[in-house]
């Protein structure tokens, strides 16, 4: 259990830079998630915090120890593959013991903490198995008891639940998110999946082109995006971008989206994203709507979304409560869309480029 | 799938041929080894299993049976050795470095046997190179004898049948997933005690394979080990090309033949059951 610091941690094959300047610090007992799209290098990151690949420069620190160039086997971290990477020749306890027999672990206390782990993920009763006779979620659990049974100062996780089905993933969260509390060991998360990240960090850190765009907190994250990368990378969003003219951004169409003064200056070329649940749909000739034209509604389950057109070219998408009164429009009928600009992501299109 | 096309309907064909063209010929001689062999008459009409009694309490042949697979065991036992580190280096290697070392195991199977096997008997002869330089560099007085005993064989064969074995475990070790070695360092395990517990044992099936298919080869070998060995140092495998070939004696010929085939097949079982053993039921 320990601080975990990453000082302008650099990885780069020949003339790219896969992770650029990485600096970040995550607390004793903080769950933080790498998220990012493929190729964003968090998974290189978290290669260079297990000592699975050296850094090109730049500095990892557990604990205030530098274990930039230290070999991993004396790291004592624990790592859980998206593989599962068990030991496919040795028994479920025989793959739980391998880390703790070689910190010295032996006899009764071995069985003992072998047990504790394997409890831990409600594996007790499979012990005697071999990992092909188990089904993937439980190997994963194995992986996750290998991992933590020896109490390393530092968990890690390389996407380790992508490879089971939706609803075992969604249970696994949760445990996950419950095991690592009552541990209280430092982990780092990597993952693709936004909802994934959002349910179980304390804090994430969303990376792009090995560089990080916005660390913190899941609400902060969702609320106020710092650059439009993260405004459109987290949630699902309308993208509008066009030159800002007497407070509102022209769209096309003859539309115009009126913007909090000072959001930009008079004349640039800004980009406006707008959440699919910041859009009200209300019957046609509402107060403050805009007029449009329901093209698509599809129904998914506790919420409705509809794609509509509001001028020709220019498309919306709004998501609403299925069971409120504006659950029920059909394609073809006239609707006013309430756009909430307030929790609009409005910025200049040049700021957000370098996402 | 359905009807005749599925399970042993779809092997059938290549069954049919096995069954006709293997099996049938070897079980048509099972009659001939249980007859007594009269020299210059043929065979006689009663049945008799003295041919078999004879190569199993004779000392002689005794010492053969056993000569043939203390020989197979060295030269298996060798191959594995030499072998595993080479397609190690070979699987963990650059694709370049890879493809150069494939090509150096593989074109000594290019030479012709018995050309190899000459090369052999030039190198390994008391007058041959080998002796000749070490008597020259003063390191011995008198010749090593490295023909026409166990030395010879098991060099010659060891040299022939290193490929196979190379080749049976480079797939072996290019199979062993790479993240389960490194979830081994990550639970502090040396790179050692990674190849001892990890690599080793995952590569099973294919020492396995590779063990037995050089120690077959091995103990069926006619070539070599009559170039090397001389007409007086025998195997089983020139010993049954005497009876049919030299004496003409086909009963007894064909009854240790009979007795190679069985040693080799409980030989394969029982190492099979011993690497199931070793490596958890992977092998």
């Amino acid at each position: 259990m320990a601080r975990l610091e990453l000082e302008q941690l650099r990885k780069s094959y020949g003339q790219v830079d896969v992770v650029d300047g990485v600096s970040l610090a995550i607390e004793e007992g903080e769950l933080v998630s790498l998220l990012g799209p493929s190729g964003c290098g968090k998974t290189t990151i978290l290669r260079m915090i297990a000592g699975l690949l050296e850094p090109s420069g730049g500095c990892i620190r557990v604990a205030g120890e530098d274990i930039t160039r230290t070999p991993v086997a004396r790291r004592d971290i624990g790592l859980v593959f998206q593989s599962y990477a068990l030991f496919p020749h040795m028994t479920v306890f025989e793959n739980v013991a391998f880390g703790l027999r070689r910190r010295g672990v032996r006899g009764g206390s071995l069985t003992t903490r072998v047990e504790e782990a394997l409890g831990m993920v409600q594996l007790a009763h499979l012990a005697d198995r071999f990992p092909r006779q188990l089904s993937g979620g439980q190997q994963q659990r194995v992986a996750l008891a290998r991992a933590i049974a020896p109490r390393p100062r530092l968990l890690l996780f390389d996407e380790p639940l992508s490879n089971l089905d939706a609803q075992l993933r969604d249970r696994m969260q949760i445990e996950l998110k419950q095991l690592q509390k009552e541990l209280g060991i430092t982990s780092v998360f990597v993952t693709h999946d936004q909802s994934e990240a959002m349910s179980i960090s304390d804090r994430i850190c969303i990376l792009a082109q090995g560089r990080i765009q916005q660390f913190s907190s899941p609400e902060a994250i969702y609320r106020d995006p710092a650059n439009a990368f993260v405004a459109t990378f987290i949630g699902r969003s309308n993208r509008y971008a066009g030159p800002l003219r007497d407070g509102s951004i022209a769209i096309g169409g003859g539309l115009a989206l009126p913007v909090r003064p000072g959001e930009a200056a008079q004349g640039t070329e800004v980009e406006a994203v707008i959440r699919h649940e910041d859009i009200g749909v209300l019957p046609a000739g509402a107060d403050g709507g805009l007029h449009g034209r329901v093209r698509l509604r599809s129904f998914i389950g506790s919420r409705v979304q509809y794609v509509a057109d509001l001028a020709p070219g220019v498309e919306i998408v709004a998501e609403v409560d299925a069971a409120g009164p504006s659950g029920g429009f059909e394609p073809g009928q006239e609707v006013a869309l309430k756009i909430d600009m307030d929790r609009a992501f409005v910025a200049p299109v040049a700021a957000g480029a370098g996402a | 799938m359905s009807g005749p096309f599925k399970g042993v309907g779809l092997a059938s064909p290549l069954l049919l041929v096995l069954l006709g063209l293997f099996l049938a010929p070897v079980l048509l001689m099972l009659p001939q080894s249980l007859h007594e062999y009269i020299p210059g008459t043929g065979t006689s009409e009663a049945w008799t299993l003295q041919n078999y009694t004879r190569l199993l309490t004779d000392d002689y042949y005794r010492e053969i049976i056993g000569r043939t697979l203390w020989m197979g065991s060295l030269v298996t036992f060798l191959c594995f050795l030499l072998g595993y580190p080479l397609a190690y280096f070979m699987a963990r290697t650059t694709p370049a470095w890879r493809a150069a070392a494939t090509l150096l195991v593989i074109f000594p199977l290019f030479l012709n046997l018995v050309v190899r096997s000459f090369g052999w008997i030039t190198l390994l002869a008391n007058r041959g190179v080998v002796n000749n330089l070490l008597m020259d560099i003063g390191l011995i007085d008198s010749p090593i004898k490295m023909l026409f005993n166990m030395t010879g064989l098991v060099i010659g064969l060891t040299h022939i049948y290193l490929p196979f074995m190379v080749l049976m475990l480079l797939t072996a070790i290019q199979n062993v997933p790479r993240d389960v070695e490194q979830a081994a360092a990550t639970l502090a395990a040396s790179k050692l005690r990674i190849f001892f517990t990890i690599t080793l044992p995952l590569t099973a099936p294919g020492i396995l394979a590779g063990s037995i298919l050089v120690f077959v080869l091995t103990i069926s070998a006619l070539v070599t080990p009559r170039l090397l060995g001389g007409p007086a140092y025998k195997v089983m495998a020139t010993l049954i090309y005497d009876e049919f070939m030299q004496k003409l004696d086909w009963p007894s010929g064909t009854s240790f033949a009979f007795i190679l085939t069985a040693i080799t097949l409980l030989i394969i079982w029982g190492a099979g059951r011993v690497a199931r053993k070793w490596s958890g039921g992977l092998a």
